[in-house]
């Protein structure tokens, strides 16, 4: 078939020669990508009520204990006191108690008003000081152990101490007998190991809930691209990879942002309960886990973009997805199940998938060096980029494909011939 | 002098499996000129316009734009609109206006300021704050339009651009696309609306399951590849007509025919045969429509 071409304008219209601007090459335009993903998520109000409500959870669960269930808070009683030195006694027993009792001293006229009040439960029991001396306590239907313990130990002290200087003695020996005969002493005085736990745990959980959080968020806005089919658009400016780098990116920002946020509300949390002490082990323990949560999270979402672009609809996702939610799924619950230092413990801290959870954990239980750290961050590192090079090209071959659903096999294909 | 922007597409070839979506497709876009691309469903429209922009690889042929290679910097300063349309639903218009036009090379600021200008143009400067999907479907097309427009692009591709459009979105945009040809712009635009082809375009190219079966000035496509026929009306009957040797007669109604002179028939001798018969009303070329020519050309 011939060609008839036509000749350059001759209307006089100035021929405009193309305007050479330089080519917005990969790095800028996936800091573009970055940059819109992160801007649209954090106008995002879903996105937004979802974090204040796990930063709220994260508060309320380090705080809230330590108000309720603390046993550092005093135990406080009402006491109604008849007689002279029923008052001094109340007020003897709280400061021997060294903090954990809070008496209030209620004065009563006689015996039958004190029993009135406790009848009428206005007090918890009633102190009645005898003018010979004696000392009764009065309660409901019991009176409180630890008050009672409080009460004879304090009477009780003055009274020997009164008898011994009777007899003699010095004030030293008076002194030696008061003390407490047996002392306690415990090797481990940290209270580490437990939250040591706990931290492992809240941060698998955190991974966890992270990975398949911002995962789906990465496949979703994949898929949102080619469904809406803006991405014809996109791929027509911008190099594939510009995408690819800068979805993963911004996402990864958000992450670790939220993360970042969680952690610093986590301490926050323990220093306004008064737990400043666990700080310094919750921190250390967090700048390790930050780092294998920023190069596990890395690794795997290129595989979630990957998943994106497979689905032709959001409601294609659920199944191309489904390998990766069982890559993530499996070796949490693997890490989650395995704690204790060991053999498999060691093997998992260096299986890529399960790494940034074992890893961690065994840095914080001081059983792994810093060079194992390292060997095994390399390794996550080398199946990150074995995995990019694998999602790059299942993304390649998917992303134009906006008819239907693809296959994995399909992709790879795909890539090689266009 | 700097190299004419000419959009040159040589023996493009491109398969999908067993089928041969492009054979061989060659065709040139010519600057301050508006090109119609027509074509049934499936001839390669839209495969031709992916090829030009990147977005399919060719199996054979070149594409230049400006007598150079289409680079990542020259796609950047394309621009296309895809017949499959597309943006951002939940995206507020101007931040994915401003967003395409920084993803095709233009700083923040510049992008701004030619989105604003371009929504004001089509009727959106009050909608700039609104997410797309909150627009009707006849907005969201004028969004379209003015994210294939916001960075001044040096060549127009354009994929059915009027499909879906009302008369008078038909005219503003059509009015766009005479204003930047005129400013030397190349416009490449498919379309099924032959008659609106046929009103607007300088150039045609007609393409039929993946080959080019014409392509040239739209006014030379009509007079030369089409054969000569005339119309005559002559008092009281045409029948006689049916007699004269060597004449084609297509339809004869009481005195009005349409008849075809042979490639070398002469028309002057024709009006005298008829005025020998009586008196002649009416003798004129006539000239194919685009539309007949397409199928004929499709046949």
């Amino acid at each position: 078939m011939s060609t008839l071409t036509t000749p350059p304008a001759t209307d006089g219209a100035a021929a405009a020669s193309p305007a050479r601007r330089p080519a917005l090459t990969t790095a800028p335009a996936a800091r573009l990508v970055a940059a819109r993903e992160i801007a649209v998520r954090l106008r995002d109000r879903a996105f937004l009520i979802s974090t204040a409500v796990t930063l709220a959870i994260i508060a309320a669960s380090i705080i809230v204990p330590t108000v309720f269930f603390s046993g550092d808070g005093p135990q406080e009683y009402r006491v109604a006191a008849v007689g002279q030195a029923a008052p001094a006694v109340l007020e003897d027993a709280a400061a021997a108690s060294d903090g954990a009792l809070a008496l209030e001293a209620v004065p009563a006229d006689d015996v039958a008003a004190a029993q009135d009040l406790v009848t009428s439960g206005e007090v918890d029991a009633a102190l009645v000081a005898g003018p010979d001396g004696s000392l009764e306590l009065v309660g409901d239907d019991s009176t409180p152990d630890d008050l009672l313990d409080a009460l004879n130990g304090v009477v009780s002290a003055e009274r020997s101490s009164a008898v011994l200087a009777e007899l003699g003695a010095s004030d030293a020996q008076v002194r030696a007998l008061a003390d407490d005969p047996v002392t306690t002493r415990v090797l481990d005085d940290s209270g580490t190991e437990l939250v040591v736990t706990l931290v492992a745990l809240v941060f698998a959980f955190l991974f966890f809930f992270t990975v398949f959080g911002f995962g789906y968020q990465i496949a979703q806005s994949v898929t949102e691209e080619k469904q809406s089919r803006v991405v014809e658009l996109l791929v027509a400016a911008v190099p594939v990879r510009a995408l690819l780098v800068g979805k993963v990116a911004g996402n990864t920002l958000l992450a670790v942002g939220q993360i970042v946020l969680i952690v610093a509300v986590g301490l926050l949390g323990l220093a306004a309960s008064g737990q400043g002490d666990l700080i310094g082990t919750v921190a250390g323990a967090s700048g390790w886990f930050l780092v294998f949560f920023l190069l596990g999270f890395t690794m795997l979402s290129t595989l979630w973009a990957a998943a994106g672009a497979m689905a032709a609809r959001i409601e294609d996702l659920q199944s191309t997805t489904l390998p990766l939610q069982m890559l993530v799924m499996a070796p949490f619950f693997v890490a989650v199940y395995v704690t204790e230092p060991g053999r498999w413990l060691t093997l998992l801290s260096y299986v890529p998938f399960t790494a940034p959870l074992s890893m961690p954990r065994r840095l914080l239980l001081g059983d792994a060096a810093w060079w194992e750290a390292l060997l095994a961050a390399g390794i996550i590192a080398a199946t990150t980029a074995v995995l990019v090079a694998i999602a790059s090209r299942l993304y390649r071959g998917s992303l134009m494909r906006t008819g239907s659903k693809t296959s994995m096999k399909q992709a790879w294909r795909a890539s090689v011939e266009d | 002098m700097s190299p004419s922007p000419v959009l040159e597409l040589t023996g493009i070839t491109r398969r999908f499996g067993d089928v041969t979506a492009l054979d061989d497709v060659s065709f040139t876009v010519s600057p301050g000129r508006l090109t119609g691309f027509v074509g049934a469903n499936g001839a390669g429209k839209t495969t031709t316009m992916r090829v030009v922009l990147g977005i399919t690889r060719p199996d054979a042929g070149t594409v230049r734009w400006a007598g150079g290679e289409v680079d990542l910097a020259a796609r950047q300063s394309f621009g296309y609109m895809p017949e499959e349309r597309g943006l951002y639903p939940k995206m507020p218009v101007l931040a994915q206006l401003v967003f395409l036009g920084q993803l095709y090379g233009l700083p923040e600021a510049v992008a701004r300021s030619s989105a604003l200008e371009l929504l004001e143009r089509v009727g959106l400067g009050d909608r700039a704050g609104d997410r797309l999907d909150s627009l009707s479907l006849g907005n969201q097309q004028r969004v379209q339009v003015a994210a294939s427009l916001v960075h001044d692009p040096v060549l127009l591709l354009l994929d059915e651009p009027f499909s879906g459009l009302d008369p008078v979105a038909v005219d503003a945009l059509a009015g766009l696309l005479r204003e930047r040809a005129a400013r030397g712009v190349p416009v490449l635009f498919s379309s099924h609306q032959l008659e609106l082809v046929e009103q607007l375009c300088d150039d045609v190219v007609i393409l039929d399951h993946g080959r080019v079966v014409a392509a040239g000035r739209a006014s030379d496509l009509r007079t030369a590849s089409a054969p000569r026929r005339y119309r005559l009306v002559v008092e009281p009957d045409a029948g006689f007509l049916r007699e004269v040797p060597g004449l084609t007669v297509l339809d004869v109604d009481g005195p009005a025919a349409l008849v075809e002179l042979p490639d070398d028939g002469d028309e002057q001798l024709l009006l005298r045969r008829a005025l020998a018969h009586g008196p002649v009303r009416e003798l004129r070329p006539v000239v194919p429509t685009l539309a007949q020519i397409f199928r004929e050309a499709v046949r």
